[in-house]
């Protein structure tokens, strides 16, 4: 890669990565939640 | 500190913050609360079960190597128990996996929580602490009619 | 660059003893997981009991390997990066330490006199030396760390304008915060259970020994995967055929690690009565903090390994992901990190689950805990020792590492292992079953009034993936073991795979200078367990409690 397209290297698939990591911690952890109300 | 990267962190913060916010809600509105602190008496290690008003119990739990005392409950549905436990020997836990309550059973200390049984069955709760080589037979039932 | 003889003979050692013992972490492993499915119906097998052998595991893969490579592996970073050997006195004072204090508590183990578990909870009592052994392990630790300091005060003076380098940093950060989480329980091991287990002391408060070893046992899990993620910095990113997204979130990352890991041990102590839930709260807000440092390393590792994946032409969102440099025997190193990385975004967020206050009560002692660091330290934080371990070993010794097409695969057969092993133990764990417990006599037993015949699929799937673990295991053994009794063919060496930074980035003093964040992290520690240990004295009492596992009358009774 040369040093121009080095610099404007923006990591976009790593944002999408990201959130849908985010996604998934929200749905595991919901989930063990849920869980937990309905046993309460 | 690079913007995407910044807004990485800005958004985990925020999903842990919704989950903070949940369980506190949890916590005060549905009462779904952490085991308290009761300071150690001696009276705690004798096992008892007291009905101090209609539906509501209290279970003065003991346990030790191998067994829970006392090992098998009935209570009516709808009850409110108060349960308190401690341990004569050495660490044990107590689980009752139908109700979600999980607490550890320490010699010198005591353990209190609050649950209802609010629907009729049988609901299981076993040791879940290794404590010696009969750890594994440690196990009881709450009859719930 | 070349290294003295006595440092070398000290590093192989220090990878070739530990490893070794794995083979019997490994073996008391795969037998857990058959007797908990109920296929083994008995106490013990081949003159271990089950509880015996999860204490040999537990102890032999979570304490000593783990405790050897990060000094092994810190020695290595440290002569490859400043240039220079510790001090001998430093390295063979340590590793004699480290082997005799193992060999101590290996031999109380065997001899079925230390079945107490890795966690040596008090009143259950072990032979005193197992609680000598360890501590000399610990201690062994410790002055290898006392060796590097010099050493750097050294460099700095004589490389006045350049910054640390970040593995230096990742190094220092781990050691340091290991040094202080680890006193705690030098105190409890040589103070307290020491002299109880002699009969010297009658009496012991549990609780003040609980929280003294988890005051330890929660900083030990970042001690564990830290060197990954100084691999994943500075390592990773050049293995990928990248660069290194940024430096200075590198250490951010670290030093946040530095301050938040010891105070939140008390999140191990959620369902126990000694500590308020006021104390848990904040607790559970510090452990939410601690799992940003690992979101950040999600994002720098991830936009490093784009990067990569970009330079060698993918094109769009996801297709970086395919363009990486997997199953090249020629590159093998890569499975071990990626596998890591895969297996951690579980580990990570089951981790969260447990740290969620009241949450916890759901998954606690429960086999979602095993579930959740299976997924951890026999991810990321094993796979990156066994890929370095070979890597150290190959060019320390000059011996070659033959079989790489085997050194390739193994860590995604390893992956395929864990997964199955966890989920079987955390769908189980949500289901009531519990942890250390030998399953097989009771509660997989149909024959037995406690057969739960819920808990038989979720142990079958755990000891399917166990076996498949143990293969790839296995295949570790053959190709290192190989390598260690081949002759030498090159010349002895220090070597480390350094990635560049993709931006030159302006320095920031804050990220520059670690005494700032020692005051913070002593102030944080103090804090929090200030307060926590006063609660442990308020509301418990000590008890003139010893039991040995097999027998539950009190020893202290017998002496009447």
């Amino acid at each position: 890669m040369k040093d121009k397209q080095e610099q404007e290297f923006k990591p976009y698939g790593t944002i999408v990565f990201m959130t849908l990591l985010l996604l998934l911690t929200a749905v595991v952890w919901f989930s063990v939640y849920y869980i937990q109300i309905d046993r309460a | 500190m690079d913007k995407y990267e910044l807004r990485a962190i800005v958004l985990s913060g925020g999903l842990l913050s919704v989950f903070f916010f949940a369980v506190l809600y949890n916590s005060y509105s549905r009462k779904i609360d952490m085991p308290t602190c009761i300071p150690f008496d001696k009276t705690f290690e004798e096992s008892k079960v007291k009905e101090i008003d209609k539906g509501l119990y209290e279970i003065y739990l003991v346990a030790r190597m191998w067994t829970f005392d006392p090992e098998e409950i009935e209570i009516p549905a709808g009850s409110t128990v108060d349960f308190y436990l401690t341990s004569i020997d050495v660490v044990h836990g107590f689980h009752i996996n139908e109700k979600g309550v999980n607490m550890m059973a320490v010699p010198g200390s005591i353990n209190k929580i609050t649950t209802r049984f609010e629907q009729p069955g049988i609901y299981r709760f076993v040791c879940n602490e290794f404590c010696g080589t009969g750890h594994q037979n440690m196990a009881g039932t709450i009859i719930v009619k | 660059m070349t290294i003295s003889r006595p440092l070398k003979t000290t590093l192989l050692l220090g990878l070739t003893m530990p490893m070794s013992l794995f083979i019997l972490g490994v073996y008391n492993g795969v037998m857990q997981t058959l007797y908990r499915a109920g296929v083994l119906q008995q106490h013990d097998v081949a003159g271990i009991n089950y509880y015996q052998g999860l204490t040999m595991h537990g102890v032999i893969n979570a304490i000593v390997l783990t405790t050897f490579f990060a000094v092994i592996f810190g020695h290595y970073t440290i002569v490859h990066y400043l240039r220079k050997e510790p001090p001998k006195w430093s390295y063979i004072t340590s590793i004699v330490f480290m082997i005799t204090g193992s060999v101590i508590a290996l031999v109380v183990m065997v001899l079925g006199k230390a079945s107490v578990l890795y966690t040596f909870y008090a009143p259950l009592q072990a032979a005193p030396l197992f609680y000598i052994g360890t501590a000399m392990l610990i201690i062994g630790s410790w002055i290898a760390f006392a060796g590097w300091v010099p050493l750097w005060f050294e460099w700095k003076r004589e490389n006045p304008l350049s910054k640390m380098p970040i593995a230096i940093l990742g190094t220092f950060v781990n050691f340091t915060m290991w040094f202080m989480a680890s006193i705690p329980v030098i105190y409890e091991l040589l103070a307290l259970l020491t002299p109880w287990a002699m009969g010297i002391r009658e009496k012991i408060n549990v609780p003040e020994t609980r929280t003294l070893f988890w005051m330890f046992g929660h900083p030990l899990v970042y001690f564990w995967i830290l060197p990954a993620y100084i691999g994943y910095y500075t390592m990773l990113p050049k293995i990928a055929g990248g660069k290194l997204y940024s430096g200075n979130a590198a250490r951010l990352a670290f030093l946040l690690f530095l301050i938040l890991s010891t105070p939140v041990g008390v999140h191990h102590q959620f369902s126990e009565g000694g500590i308020s839930p006021s104390i848990k709260l904040w607790v559970s807000i510090l452990t939410f903090g601690v799992s940003l440092p690992s979101f950040m390393t999600a994002f720098t590792v991830g936009a490093s390994l784009e990067y990569a994946g970009k330079k060698r032409g993918a094109k769009g969102v996801f297709q970086w992901m395919a363009r990486l440099p997997w199953f090249r025997k020629d590159n093998y190193l890569f499975g071990y990190f990626i596998c890591g990385l895969i297996l951690f975004i579980f580990g990570g967020l089951s981790g969260i689950v447990n740290g969620s206050y009241t949450l916890n009560q759901l998954v606690h002692n429960t086999g979602w805990v095993p579930g959740h660091f299976h997924l951890t330290v026999a991810g990321p934080s094993i796979l990156f020792i066994l890929g370095l371990t070979l890597y150290m070993f190959n060019h320390v010794s000059g011996k070659p590492l033959k079989h790489r097409a085997t050194a390739t695969i193994i860590p995604y057969l390893w992956t395929i292992g864990v997964a199955m092993l966890a989920h079987g133990l955390m769908a189980g764990g949500l289901m009531g079953e519990p942890r250390r417990t030998n399953m097989g006599l009771t509660y997989t037993n149909p024959e037995s009034h406690l057969f739960n015949s819920a808990w038989v699929p979720s142990s079958t799937m755990t000891m399917l993936g166990g076996i498949i673990m143990g293969t790839a295991a296995l295949l570790y053994f053959v190709i290192f073991f190989r390598m260690a009794f081949s002759r030498p063919t090159t010349t002895p060496k220090i070597e480390m795979i350094e990635s560049e930074e993709l931006h030159i980035e302006k320095p920031i003093p804050l990220l520059l200078n670690m005494r700032p964040w020692i005051i913070l992290a002593i102030i944080l520690v103090a804090s929090t367990y200030y307060p926590s240990f006063k609660e442990v004295f308020k509301y418990s009492k000590p008890v003139d409690n010893r039991f040995d596992m097999e027998n539950p009358a009190n020893l202290n009774r017998n002496n009447e």
